[in-house]
C-alpha cells in the first residue's frame, strides 16, 4: 500500500470544510492538521471536523510530515502563505485568487513553481 | 482503496476496536452477517434487502431490538433532501390529505439480454428482481413522505428476456474485445425485468407504481408524483436538488434546493448553498450523519429519523406480497 499524503487545511470557513470533505473521498490521502488564526480556534475547529493536530500557520510550517497544505483563507492572506508553504517545500493548493495582485510574484518565483509543482490554480500570468 | 486493515469476516468480528460493521455484500449474506455483527455487540449498517426472507428480517429486528445496538437499512434515497421537504410539507399539512401516488422506478443497465450480473440469480438475490432491488426503494419513499401504510397490493410482472446470456468468463477478461455466441451460456430468467403495482393505503388513498430495468435511457429514475387535497409533489431522482409542487388557484412552484428555502427541519440535510447541486453519493453521507449521531450516544434511539431494520422488514414484507399477488394475479393484503 502506497504511504499516504499528509495535508494541512488552512482556515475554516465555507471552503475549507468543503476540502476537507473532498479530500477524504479520496484514497491514501489524510487531512492530520488544521490552521486557524488562534490556537484556541484551531483546537475547537480541529476537534468539531474530527481532525487530529492543530496549529497556528507558523507552528504547522515546522511539521515535517506534513507534504501538502490547502489555502483556504479569505484573499488577502493567500499570497503571503503560499509563498510560505512553498518557502517549507511544501506543496501547496490555493483557493482562487491566487494573490490580490498580478505584481506580487515573488522574485524566485520560477525556482518555486519548478520545485513544487504541481501548484494550483492558474499561472500568476493569466490573472 | 487506502483502508489500512484488511481481514476475512470472522477474523473482523473478533477486533474489539470495530464499532460499527456495514454489510455491503450480496443479498443472501445479509442475514448471516448482520446476525453475527450484533452477536459481536458491533452496530450495524445493512444494505437492502435486509435478508431474503421475512423470517430472516423478523429475527434481525428481535436481535437489534433486545441488544439495543445501532441498526440501519441503507434507503439513502430518502436523504434527499427534497424528499424530506415533501415529507416536513405533507407534516405541516402543506399537502393536505393524500388523494394518490404514481410512482416510477426506471433502469436501463439490463436493457440487453447479454446484460449479465449476480442480481440475475434467485439463490444470491431472491425471487424478485425489479421490485425488490428498486421498487423497494420507491414503496420505502411513498410510506416515508407520505405517512401511510400500503395495506393491499395488486402486481403483474413482466419477464422482458425469458432467457439470458451469461458470460462464461469474467467480463473484464474481454474488455475491449467482442464477445463470440461461444463465450456465452443461454440461462432462464425466472425474475422479473418489469412490473406494474396497484396500491390501497390505510387512508382510502390509491396508487400505482411501474418499475424497470429495461427502459432504455432511463438510467436510475426514481419518479413520484403525490397528489394531495392542498397540493401536488412531483420529485425525480435525476433531477434531485428540484421539486416541483402543483397548485389549482395559484401558479405552480419549483422549488431548488437552498438551506435558506427549504423547511427548517430539512436544512440539516443540505451541505451546501443553492445552486451548488448534492446528489447520489451525498445521500448516503446525510444518512450516515443521523446514523452516527445515534451511534455517538451508544444505542438506537426510540424515534429513529433513518431507516432500520423494522424498515428493511417492512419492505421484505411488501414486496414478498407483490410477488404473491403477481403469482395469483389477485389483490393481497399486505
Amino acid at each position: 500500500m502506497s504511504q499516504p499524503i499528509n495535508v494541512a487545511i488552512v482556515g475554516t470557513g465555507f471552503i475549507g470544510p468543503a476540502h476537507l470533505e473532498a479530500l477524504r473521498r479520496i484514497p491514501h490521502v489524510e487531512v492530520v492538521a488544521l490552521v486557524e488564526v488562534t490556537q484556541e480556534l484551531a483546537n475547537e475547529k480541529a476537534k468539531q471536523l474530527g481532525i487530529p493536530r492543530a496549529y497556528v500557520f507558523a507552528d504547522m510550517l515546522k511539521q515535517d510530515d506534513i507534504d501538502v497544505v490547502h489555502i483556504c483563507t479569505p484573499n488577502f492572506l493567500h499570497y503571503s502563505q503560499a509563498k510560505a508553504v512553498m518557502e517549507s517545500e511544501k506543496h501547496v493548493i490555493c483557493e482562487k485568487p491566487l494573490a490580490l495582485t498580478k505584481m506580487k510574484k515573488p522574485s524566485n518565483w520560477e525556482f518555486l513553481e519548478r520545485m513544487f509543482l504541481p501548484i494550483c490554480s492558474s499561472k500568476m500570468t493569466s490573472m | 482503496m487506502g483502508i489500512p486493515r484488511a481481514y476475512v469476516f470472522a477474523d473482523m468480528l473478533k477486533q474489539d476496536d470495530i464499532d460499527v460493521v456495514h454489510i455491503c455484500t450480496p443479498n443472501f449474506l445479509h442475514y448471516n452477517q448482520a446476525k453475527a455483527v450484533m452477536e459481536s455487540e458491533k452496530h450495524v449498517i445493512c444494505e437492502k434487502p435486509l435478508a431474503l426472507t421475512i423470517q430472516e428480517a423478523e429475527d434481525l429486528v428481535r436481535i437489534a431490538k433486545s441488544t439495543g445496538l445501532v441498526n440501519a437499512v441503507h434507503f439513502n434515497l430518502r436523504y434527499y433532501p427534497m424528499v424530506r421537504q415533501m415529507k416536513v410539507m405533507r407534516e405541516k399539512g402543506e399537502l393536505g390529505k393524500v388523494y394518490s401516488i404514481m410512482g416510477s422506478y426506471l433502469q436501463d443497465w439490463l436493457f440487453l439480454q447479454t446484460d449479465y450480473n449476480w442480481r440475475l440469480e434467485p439463490d444470491k438475490s431472491g425471487d424478485s428482481r425489479a421490485i425488490a432491488d428498486i421498487g423497494s426503494h420507491l414503496l420505502d419513499i411513498t410510506e416515508y413522505v407520505t405517512g401511510l401504510k400500503i395495506t393491499e397490493v395488486l402486481a403483474d410482472f413482466s419477464t422482458v428476456h425469458k432467457t439470458r446470456l451469461k458470460p462464461l468468463k469474467p467480463i473484464e477478461t474481454y474488455s475491449g474485445k467482442m464477445l463470440t455466441p461461444s463465450d456465452y451460456q443461454e440461462v432462464p430468467i425466472n425474475t422479473e425485468d418489469h412490473a406494474t403495482v396497484l396500491l390501497r393505503f390505510d387512508n382510502g388513498a390509491k396508487g400505482s407504481i411501474t418499475v424497470s430495468q429495461v427502459n432504455a435511457g432511463r438510467k436510475n429514475r426514481l419518479n413520484i408524483e403525490i397528489a394531495g387535497s392542498e397540493a401536488a409533489f412531483e420529485f425525480n431522482s435525476e433531477r434531485p436538488n428540484e421539486l416541483w409542487i402543483g397548485k389549482r388557484e395559484k401558479a405552480n412552484e419549483h422549488l431548488l434546493k437552498d438551506p435558506s428555502l427549504v423547511h427548517k427541519e430539512v436544512s440539516s440535510l443540505v451541505s451546501f448553498p443553492g445552486g451548488h447541486n448534492e446528489g447520489f453519493p451525498d445521500t448516503s453521507k446525510q444518512m450516515f450523519k443521523e446514523v452516527y449521531s445515534a451511534i455517538s450516544s451508544g444505542k438506537q434511539p426510540d424515534k429513529p429519523s433513518y431507516p432500520t431494520f423494522a424498515d428493511g422488514c417492512r419492505e421484505l414484507l411488501i414486496g414478498e406480497r407483490i410477488v404473491e399477488s403477481n403469482k395469483k394475479q389477485a389483490w393481497v393484503k399486505i
